[in-house]
């Protein structure tokens, strides 16, 4: 085994001294003299002609400074992370209640506030449609021009399924439904924008996920060079994927570049729920065949996804969906087949999980189901079946890279939890009067990385100043998850020098390279990957200021552990202070960039189908169910990630401990309810999200299996925690009360309503 | 936000003020609800006034067996109070509930009485407490009893010109038990879906009087009359207790909306007593 | 509307401030006395990170009004550190790693101070109950939790 002296560790965030003092600079804290505040008209309407929208009088009261509309937009009106349909602001039509029609910036809050409800608008209606069941009827209205269906994919068949399914001796079928999410980041979408005439600069703040995206998308907009365009995204008040794509960003530089003031603009908590792009609502149908000695034979899938307005990154999530649906089992004959469809409820988007939170929902419980037609144990049966390093997918691709799924499933049975379960559940059971308990497992593969054939790479810069400072320049942003710590780690554990040394410029356009979005569990990866390149680029140039300033030929020198020395005397060194002085003084600052690529898989089904990486994880819950009140607790979670090395020990369990409880919600509290277009669901009074008082205790076993080609044997693990949660609670209150869910979230009012329907089942 | 302030002195002053019948005007107590209703453009006061300095409406104290509670008292003093805890357990209670702990800190119980939302959660407490709510303007001070209080769905009684600045009931005695129970979509921060509470006096493991409130199950928290007389007089056997459940399930009233259906609030209506009398059996 | 003058104890100095009579404290100390520190997360009082403490007890500085804390005592997160030295709450939050975006955490560990002022041994479930106005999503709750228990447990020691 290696020896590390960060890697592997719980090392304290290098972020965390300013957050917990309140120093910490957020987007939405930046606050100047003569800063305009801004605000967004949205529509009244989830589906509707503009036929008339007059903005005069808003902008003559006093005050007021700007009012915008789509006559304002210099370039392209509309963004989208894969297709930008989405309008800036609308011309002639709204699709949802959060489209925004115009844009106002005034000297103060109330002012804007004022002049919003001077803005006159007249809609003719169209009809709402809020399912993709009835966007596909024949007489459906159009949502958009090309149709309703945004996106379609099919996987080519891997064998033949229905000969798969006919040749199984026991075949399942159910269709699973899933709610919209809201990704609940504390801090809403907001930011501020500064327009420098003199330099033809616009700079603009807001918390984000990719930096560089925006500068293109923004630049598109507003017909501008990109060079000219700065966005600084980081830190952010929590993203999860909610904020890789443009919200006040094309807004901001909007306002700021017509009134040449400072502006500011913060979305409320209302508008974020309403606005932002949500986790996709999704029906999934599973046909699984299996045989009596307990082998699955075929899997049949099928996805519709309500994507809701606009496109911004639906196929993706479409993708990932499919891919995530099998989970991580051999079956030897497949097919995978979704669609994603355009209404008026709300706007799908990017959710930390990325489409599989939503299908491994009813996979895994598919799973139970066949384990308990054979009698077998849910762990033994997933074992089974479960794939390895060298197999061919469910999809068709080899998996080449490390596959732990097999360790964490028997990591899982070694648990406590597991192994007696059946007496902490008779031990509870008789302790309460009004509960029953259950135990249950779920696992899942994530896809890591973007996958084949999409732009998936990293730049970073280091840089050693005199005094021996190091910089480490990169364009990722910390969202929260910690990256920026695992980055310095990796570079002190590369460079062999002490941590507090580095200094990590982030997140900003001007200042640091393009190190690819924050999303898809990549960062550690890739960066990882760029660090290291970038320190093997370093050590030689290290060695060559040495041989200058002591004037002798490099192969005599070495470089290890912050240093360089002489092979023949090793108290001789210079320290990376000293050789940064010295490269100073001759006029020649160190300096290297490290790139990096993700390695893509055998196979290439199009739009980033398949990956090449994946994290491997399962994860245990125990439940109560009060048989009178049907409400469930969740007392316990243990998760077992694999996710190759794991290089900050706190790091990955706040991973896991965050995911878990979001998962929780997705489960048993949250639904962001839309009906006919209007939003029911408009704050934390009515959107419901776990306090302390409602998660349960937590335990996070990390399940390390090195990956040869990640940074130090990472992988990344931000989103899989997020995903067999849901089962896992499911199965458990199955366990607890022999009753099974087919849509989220789980009330108490629908857990009472199946007991009802059992009980009346088993009196029959 | 936009809106003038104004601090009331004194009681007289403030009264004073309300007698001036500026219909732009509301009272600003904890400011829970109501700076979240101009938040949510609900209303648009032109003017607030703060009468948080108003020494006669801050205190709890019990005289003569009855308790007094300054309208200003905060649900946080409430829950923390061993006086109440003692004598009124079901206000204890049901303010421990309320919110969060900053919630607690600044909602008082004068606010949560005049906000009169069925979900309200000291209402159903004071119900079967047997409160009385004092009403006082320039020209005098009426006494109203809580039942009398409610009109409908944040209506009430009291009048513009007047404020209300006390509450008292009974001091629940030895053989008095007590209790109040809710159902939320969480454990914090949550809205009651339903709650239930009772006050019963018990002697010699017989009911001698009972009463039930019922919260957010009806436009204003409900009595449930006929379980009442069901228990009166019965001891609380296990049927008793399932008997009473279902009846009280019948006298509920509740409706659906977002946060639960009509059918569950009901039949939790009837859970909760039972439960609760469950632990006093 | 015209502003008025408010005078309060803020982080244990006297201020003296002119504030339009509707902004909340919450926008008083963001936006006319630069103490960002004080987070708006839902401006409803359904969330928590706006906490401050309000002559010792937590409250939502959305829901209070500027003028109201007229001769007040207000304190803040950039109130709690005395210089570099750090409160022993805010060391365990670094030590235990319960930051993450670090938007909620400065109401958390407000509400944790409160706590922990006027409980130095809370249970588990007495902890749960003090950040339970506090929400955060990145977290779980876990490691903030345990994080207050280590600096109870300091704070005993002392």
């Amino acid at each position: 085994m290696t020896s590390y002296r960060y890697i592997g560790r719980r090392v304290p965030r290098i972020d965390a001294r300013d957050k917990v003092t309140g120093r910490t600079v957020y987007s939405t804290d930046r606050y100047s003299e003569n800063m305009l505040r801004a605000r967004v008209l949205r529509s009244s309407l989830p589906h509707a002609k503009i036929i008339r929208l007059d903005v005069s009088r808003a902008r003559e009261l006093p005050g007021v400074e700007a009012v915008l509309t789509h006559e304002d937009i210099p370039g392209h009106n509309g963004f989208g992370i894969v297709t930008p349909n989405w309008p800036v602001l609308c011309v002639d039509r709204v699709r949802y209640r959060g489209d925004a029609l115009a844009l106002v910036a005034a000297r103060d809050e109330e002012t804007a506030e004022e002049a919003l409800s001077l803005i006159e608008v007249e809609y003719e209606p169209l009809p709402i449609i809020e399912t993709p069941e009835e966007a596909l009827r024949e007489d459906a209205p159009l949502i958009h021009e090309g149709g309703n269906i945004q996106h379609s994919m099919d996987i080519p068949p891997k064998g033949d399924v229905e000969k798969g399914l006919a040749e199984s001796d026991i075949v399942i079928e159910e269709t699973y439904s899933t709610q919209f999410m809201e990704h609940a980041y504390l801090e809403t979408e907001g930011g501020v924008a500064i327009y420098d005439e003199e330099e033809g600069v616009i700079t603009v703040w807001c918390g984000d996920q990719y930096a560089f995206r925006d500068q293109l998308q923004i630049a598109r907009s507003l017909d501008w060079d990109p060079l000219k365009i700065r966005v600084i995204g980081s830190p952010t008040g929590g993203a999860f994927g909610g904020k890789d794509e443009i919200s006040v960003q094309i807004h901001l530089a909007l306002l700021a570049y017509y009134t040449k003031k400072p502006v500011r603009l913060h979305w409320s908590r209302e508008e974020s729920i309403v606005a932002g792009p949500k986790r996709h609502a999704m029906k999934t149908t599973f046909r699984i065949g299996m045989g009596n000695d307990g082998k699955l034979k075929a899997i049949d899938v099928k996805v519709v996804a309500n994507t809701g307005a606009y496109d911004t990154i639906a196929g993706p999530v479409l993708n990932l969906s499919l891919e995530s649906s099998p989970g991580p089992y051999k079956y030897p004959q497949s097919r995978f087949r979704g669609i994603s469809v355009y209404t008026n409820n709300a706007m799908g988007g990017e959710f930390r999980g990325f489409g599989a939170a939503q299908v491994v929902f009813g996979l895994e419980q598919e799973l139970d189901k066949l384990a308990e037609r054979l009698g077998m144990d849910p762990i033994e049966f997933r074992l089974l079946n479960a794939v390895e390093e060298g197999d061919i997918s469910a999809l068709g691709h080899r998996l080449q890279t490390s596959v732990g799924i097999k360790e964490t499933l028997e990591a899982a049975r070694k648990t406590d939890l597991w192994r007696d379960r059946e007496k902490i559940k008779r031990d509870l059971n008789a302790a309460a009067r009004y509960k029953k308990f259950g135990v249950g497992v779920a696992s899942e593969w994530h896809a890591v990385g973007l996958g084949v054939g999409l732009p998936d790479f990293s730049n970073i810069i280091v840089e050693i100043h005199e005094g021996g400072e190091i910089i480490l320049r990169t364009g990722a942003i910390e969202i929260g998850q910690g990256n920026l710590t695992a980055y310095a780690q990796m570079l002190a554990e590369a460079l062999g020098c002490d941590i507090e040394k580095i200094k990590v410029i982030h997140g900003d356009t001007f200042e640091s390279p393009d190190s690819g979005t924050v999303t898809a569990s990549r960062s550690i990866l890739i960066n990882g990957n760029a660090i290291l390149d970038a320190v093997k680029t370093l050590q030689p140039k290290l060695i060559e200021i040495a041989a200058d300033k002591f004037g002798i030929p490099g192969d005599e020198l070495e470089y290890s552990d912050g240093r360089v020395s002489f092979r023949s005397d090793p108290d001789r060194t210079l320290t990376l202070a000293e050789l940064a002085d010295h490269a100073g003084s001759s006029g020649v600052p160190i300096k290297v960039t490290g790139t990096a690529v993700f390695a893509t898989s055998d196979k290439d089904f199009g739009d980033g189908l398949p990956h090449n990486y994946y994290t491997y994880i399962t994860q245990i819950a125990l439940v109560g169910v009060d048989t009178g009140t049907g409400e469930v607790e969740v007392l316990k979670v243990i998760s077992l990630p694999e996710m190759g090395k794991a290089i900050n020990v706190d790091g990955v369990e706040g991973q896991c401990e965050g995911a878990v409880v979001m998962g929780q919600g997705y489960t048993l509290y949250e639904n962001v309810v839309v009906e006919k277009g209007e939003f029911k669901t408009t704050g934390f009074a009515t959107y419901i999200l776990p306090t302390a008082l409602d998660v349960p205790e937590q335990e996070t076993v990390i399940v390390e299996k090195f990956e040869k080609s990640g940074p130090f044997g990472a992988k990344g693990v931000g989103e899989a925690p997020t995903v067999p949660v849901t089962p896992a609670i499911v199965n458990a209150i199955y366990d607890a009360v022999r009753v099974r869910f087919k849509k989220l979230p789980i009330t108490p009012e629908a857990v009472l309503e199946k007991m009802r329907d059992l009980a009346g089942t088993e009196e029959r | 936000m936009k809106f003038n302030y104004r601090r009331a002195g004194s009681l007289k002053e403030a009264l004073e003020i309300l007698s001036e019948g500026d219909e732009s005007l509301k009272i600003l107590a904890g400011g829970t609800d109501l700076l979240v209703m101009i938040q949510d453009k609900l209303i648009s006061p032109g003017v607030l006034l703060d009468i948080n300095g108003l020494e006669e409406l801050k205190g709890i104290e019990e005289s003569n067996g009855r308790i007094r509670l300054g309208a200003l008292v905060s649900h946080g003093q409430i829950a923390a109070d061993k006086l109440l805890r003692e004598k009124a357990l079901p206000l204890v209670e049901s303010c421990g509930e309320v919110g969060s702990p900053q919630i607690r800190n600044r909602g008082t119980i004068g606010g949560n009485l005049v906000m009169a939302s069925p979900s309200g959660d000291s209402i159903p407490a004071l119900y079967v407490l047997g409160a009385e709510v004092s009403l006082k303007s320039r020209d005098g001070e009426r006494v109203i009893p809580i039942e009398d209080f409610f009109t409908g769905v944040k209506k009430c009684v009291i009048r513009p010109d007047e404020l209300l600045i006390s509450i008292t009931f009974p001091a629940l005695g030895p053989d008095d038990r007590g209790f109040f129970k809710k159902l939320g979509q969480r454990k914090a921060l949550a809205i009651s879906k339903v709650s239930t509470a009772a006050v019963l006096t018990l002697r010699a493991g017989v009911v001698v009087s009972i009463r039930i409130a019922l919260g957010a199950v009806g436009t204003t928290v409900l009595r449930a009359p006929r379980t009442e007389a069901f228990l009166t007089g019965k001891s609380l056997a296990p049927e008793v207790i399932t008997e009473a459940a279902r009846l009280c399930a019948e006298e509920s009233r509740a409706i659906t909306d977002i946060r639960s259906t009509g059918a569950y609030r009901d039949e939790m209506a009837g859970l909760l007593l039972a439960r609760g009398l469950e632990k006093l059996a | 509307m015209e502003e008025i003058t408010v005078q309060f104890m803020l982080n244990g100095k006297a201020v003296r401030v002119e504030t339009p009579p509707a902004f909340t404290l919450l926008r008083l100390l963001r936006e006319r006395l630069g103490l960002t520190g004080t987070k708006p997360g839902c401006e409803r009082g359904e969330c928590g990170a706006c906490t401050v403490l309000l002559d010792g007890e937590p409250v939502n500085s959305c829901l209070i009004l500027a003028p109201q804390v007229e001769g007040r005592e207000v304190l803040t997160i950039e109130g709690l550190a005395d210089g570099d030295k750090l409160n022993p709450i805010q060391e365990a939050f670094i030590e235990k790693s319960a930051v993450q975006c670090g938007y909620c955490i400065p109401g958390m560990i407000m509400s944790a101070t409160a706590l922990l002022d006027t409980n130095p041994e809370p249970s588990r479930d007495e902890i749960k109950t003090a950040i339970s106005g506090n929400l955060c999503r990145c977290t779980g709750y876990t490691k903030i939790i345990r994080a207050i228990e280590v600096a109870a447990e300091r704070i005993r020691k002392r």
